[in-house]
């Protein structure tokens, strides 16, 4: 099973998107609510993935992305967005994010795909 | 020079309209920037001549130098400074006035302040539209947290329910209900953020047609129950092939299908609270091209047309016709992007049907 983290202050999406990956079992997920506790374990714990959202406080989503890539730079990472505004998306992959979500989602199964698509599981 | 040479070089060069009277409210002079914009003509080289004049139209009655002595207590009517208005050929022209009395003479002074005043109307909806752009651009992220939480929330009940094989007729409709509501929230917060957006100029060659009845079929759900639709006199459905004219040019097919699904949607809005018979409610949608242009109107019976208020300025934004639903925005953006890609949009009335008539060049 692949490690997942979600990172997200708002726990209602983190417990909703966390339910969704978990029906396939393909994934052990965690969910950070908190980014400066979910920085910590993200440099200790190996995940492949990390889906990070950008506005949140204490430790934005972009100040995040890029210790990621300093310090466990073959992890990937997926950016969620609730800004209609992509500037923040475009900036993120620039830094190296793999791919962007922009909420609200497409749907639950949208995210799933990019997941899979991220992790290269087909 | 003489001195009266002197005030009359003085007031020809004025840009504000200056009259003259004597003591018993005849006109003795009035300058060129008076004469100019009302058309009137004033003989003064003998200023006990002034019974000449040739007639402008104002207020539905000539001007001339018997109406400008009536005008004369209406001028002076406050003997404070205040603002006159007058209609003139169409137009609507806001004068600022000042008069000045002496024992036998009275100055008024006729500044024009309808330029600017129409200036400070564009700089006041410019500054409306940054300061509610910029606060829509915060709300917009407040509220898409949210809208994530019932979206993602339905889809696992949406999911949970076919699992337990529990979905029914009566279930599924409060589903789409509530979908169709998120859906709409969605695009209301998008369609606000594309006033602040640069669009991406991701254009491809695409055919217009095809576009047009994927927005439709992508409407057809919303509309079926309120309107007919007709494209090039045959009725839409479901079915409609989406490559029965062949009509390619450069565009974002995101944005020009987001111009369709404005102009599909006000539609939709009018025919909603029509009181006409479905049978008898018809959007006609034509598209063509010829050798430099490609054409497409929407007709629509719903009502008697475009409310004359408002038609003018239909396009400028927060202007609209919904008494709770609208903000007035959609107009503006489908206008904005049809701008992007060197097209027009207008907007008139015919036969008592609403149309909205855009026009793209074939080569871009």
């Amino acid at each position: 099973m692949k490690r997942i983290a979600i990172i997200d202050d708002e726990e209602l999406i983190l417990d909703s998107v966390k339910q969704y990956l978990s029906r396939s079992k393909r994934f052990k997920i965690d969910t950070f609510s908190n980014p400066q506790e979910a920085l910590k374990e993200v440099l200790r714990a190996k995940y492949k993935l990390i889906v990070l959202d950008i506005m949140m406080p204490e430790l934005n989503g972009i100040d995040f992305l890029k210790m990621i890539k300093k310090e466990v730079p073959q992890t990937k990472v997926i950016m969620m967005t609730a800004y209609s505004t992509l500037d923040k998306a475009i900036l993120s992959k620039e830094i190296g994010a793999d791919d962007y979500l922009t909420k609200p989602f497409v749907s639950l199964r949208d995210v799933e795909n990019k997941v899979l698509d991220c992790l290269e599981i087909h | 020079m003489y001195k009266e040479e002197f005030i009359d070089l003085l007031l020809d060069n004025s840009n504000d309209l200056v009259l003259l009277f004597d003591e018993n409210k005849e006109l003795l002079l009035s300058n060129n920037s008076f004469n100019k914009h009302f058309n009137f003509k004033l003989l003064f080289k003998n200023k006990k001549e002034i019974k000449k004049h040739f007639p402008a139209k104002t207020n539905g009655q000539y001007l001339n130098a018997y109406a400008i002595k009536n005008w004369f207590d209406l001028l002076l009517a406050k003997n404070k400074n205040y603002n006159l208005i007058l209609e003139q050929e169409n137009k609507t022209f806001e004068f600022k006035i000042k008069a000045i009395k002496s024992k036998d003479l009275t100055i008024v002074i006729l500044k024009n302040i309808s330029k600017i005043n129409s200036l400070r109307k564009k700089q006041i909806r410019r500054i409306k539209l940054e300061s509610i752009g910029k606060m829509f651009a915060g709300m917009s992220h407040e509220i898409n947290t949210p809208l994530t939480i019932m979206k993602n929330n339905l889809e696992l009940l949406e999911l949970e329910l076919e699992e337990k094989s529990a979905v029914n007729k009566q279930n599924r409709h409060h589903i789409n209900a509530i979908k169709t509501s998120i859906t709409r929230m969605e695009n209301i917060v998008r369609n606000s953020n594309e006033l602040l957006k640069k669009s991406p100029n991701e254009r491809k060659n695409y055919n217009l047609y095809t576009v047009l009845i994927q927005s439709l079929g992508l409407f057809f759900h919303h509309s079926k129950n309120h309107m007919n639709i007709f494209i090039n006199n045959k009725a839409f459905s479901l079915d409609t092939r989406k490559d029965d004219e062949k009509i390619f040019f450069d565009f974002n097919k995101d944005k020009i299908e987001q111009v369709f699904l404005i102009i599909l949607s006000n539609a939709y809005d009018e025919f909603f609270k029509s009181k006409k018979e479905l049978k008898q409610r018809v959007l006609n949608i034509f598209i063509y091209q010829n050798e430099k242009n490609i054409i497409l109107t929407f007709r629509d019976n719903a009502g008697t047309g475009i409310n004359k208020d408002i038609i003018n300025e239909i396009f400028e934004p927060f202007v609209s016709t919904k008494d709770y639903s609208g903000i007035g925005l959609g107009l503006n953006i489908a206008q904005k992007i049809i701008k992007e890609h060197k097209g027009s949009i207008k907007a008139y009335n015919q036969n008592q049907e609403a149309v909205f008539e855009i026009h793209f060049k074939t080569a871009l």
